[in-house]
């Protein structure tokens, strides 16, 4: 008798092993996407943290700052006035950032934390030099990165004999 | 004599096959994983922030003349120093705050022959930073640094 056909054994051996491969490419697909998709925020974050950073310490180094107060209209909000008649506002919202004309949208996921404005002196007996820093820091957590800032810490170093911030 | 059925693949043949298969496989692998840790280490490395922070310690050290000076002058016997613990400066609280204020971990400073090679007293992470530096030799001064958050940059001190 002429046999055609596959046997029942070697059917199942076949389904089976085809399932476990399909699992694994599943579970790959699944991780990779995953990967993909924390990257891309990771990108993103870090991309903002920097032209953030840039502008501000840009400006801060471009234009000669003298002084900085509250706004007053919203929480958190600040306004640096440089040397040469200019002045600029630092607003921090739920979801965004502002400083002059650029803005920090926060992307799904991320938080702003309490922002701090503050200033450091360290007393020198050379009152020609730096003696003093301003400090603006503003921690932004994302919750698929617990444990990472992605906000700024920007130091101003300045001579308190020269200028009162 | 009836002929023998001699249909399908030979054990042999099946063996070479799965092997071939398997180390493509395991070479993709690697490849990804070393593509992968590579592109998670860029994010750590020279990031905007952290060549601002650079920037002003760079100032500072330039401004502290005396110190220069005498880092400069250290540098022609030793290949580098350690900057961290400020005592080269003239004004340690000064330095110390600075160091603080921009969460610097370990800062260095090397000359114009700087070898990664000689560096490797520090940490793993901080001496595979080291190595991924591209010095040109032409440069005078570097500082290297590790932030506290994880994160390294390097700057130059022409």
């Amino acid at each position: 008798m002429k046999k055609n056909g596959f046997t029942l054994v070697e059917l199942i051996t076949t389904f089976a092993l085809a399932a476990v491969i399909i699992t694994i490419l599943v579970n790959i697909s699944l991780i990779l996407k995953n990967t993909y998709h924390k990257s891309d925020i990771k990108t993103k974050l870090l991309i903002e943290q920097a032209n953030l950073s840039k502008k501000i310490n840009l400006k801060l180094l471009e234009s000669s700052l003298i002084s900085y107060n509250n706004c007053n209209d919203y929480d958190i909000c600040y306004v640096f006035n440089f040397l040469n008649g200019s002045s600029v506002k630092l607003l921090v919202g739920d979801t965004y950032i502002k400083f002059d004309n650029y803005v920090y949208e926060l992307v799904d996921g991320t938080k702003i934390e309490r922002p701090v404005i503050m200033n450091e002196h360290v007393p020198l007996s050379d009152l020609s030099v730096n003696d003093s820093f301003l400090v603006i820091k503003i921690p932004i957590k994302n919750n698929l990165y617990p444990n990472k800032d992605f906000g700024i810490n920007i130091v101003y170093p300045y001579n308190s004999n020269e200028i009162t911030l | 004599m009836k002929k023998n059925n001699d249909k399908g693949f030979v054990l042999a043949e099946t063996l070479i096959v799965t092997a071939f298969v398997a180390g493509v496989l395991i070479f993709i692998f690697i490849e990804f994983t070393a593509i992968s840790r590579n592109y998670e280490e860029s994010y750590n490395y020279n990031t905007v922030e952290n060549l601002y922070s650079l920037n002003n310690i760079k100032e500072y050290i330039i401004s502290d003349y005396e110190a220069f000076s005498n880092i400069k002058e250290n540098l022609n016997s030793q290949k580098s120093i350690n900057l961290t613990d400020c005592v080269l400066f003239t004004n340690k609280d000064y330095c110390s705050k600075l160091f603080e204020l921009e969460q610097i971990k370990n800062i260095i400073i090397t000359n114009n022959y700087f070898d990664s090679n000689d560096l490797s007293e520090y940490d793993t992470d901080f001496y595979k930073f080291m190595k991924s530096i591209n010095s040109s030799g032409n440069e005078n001064y570097r500082i290297i640094t590790s932030f506290k958050d994880g994160t390294y940059a390097t700057l130059r001190l022409d």
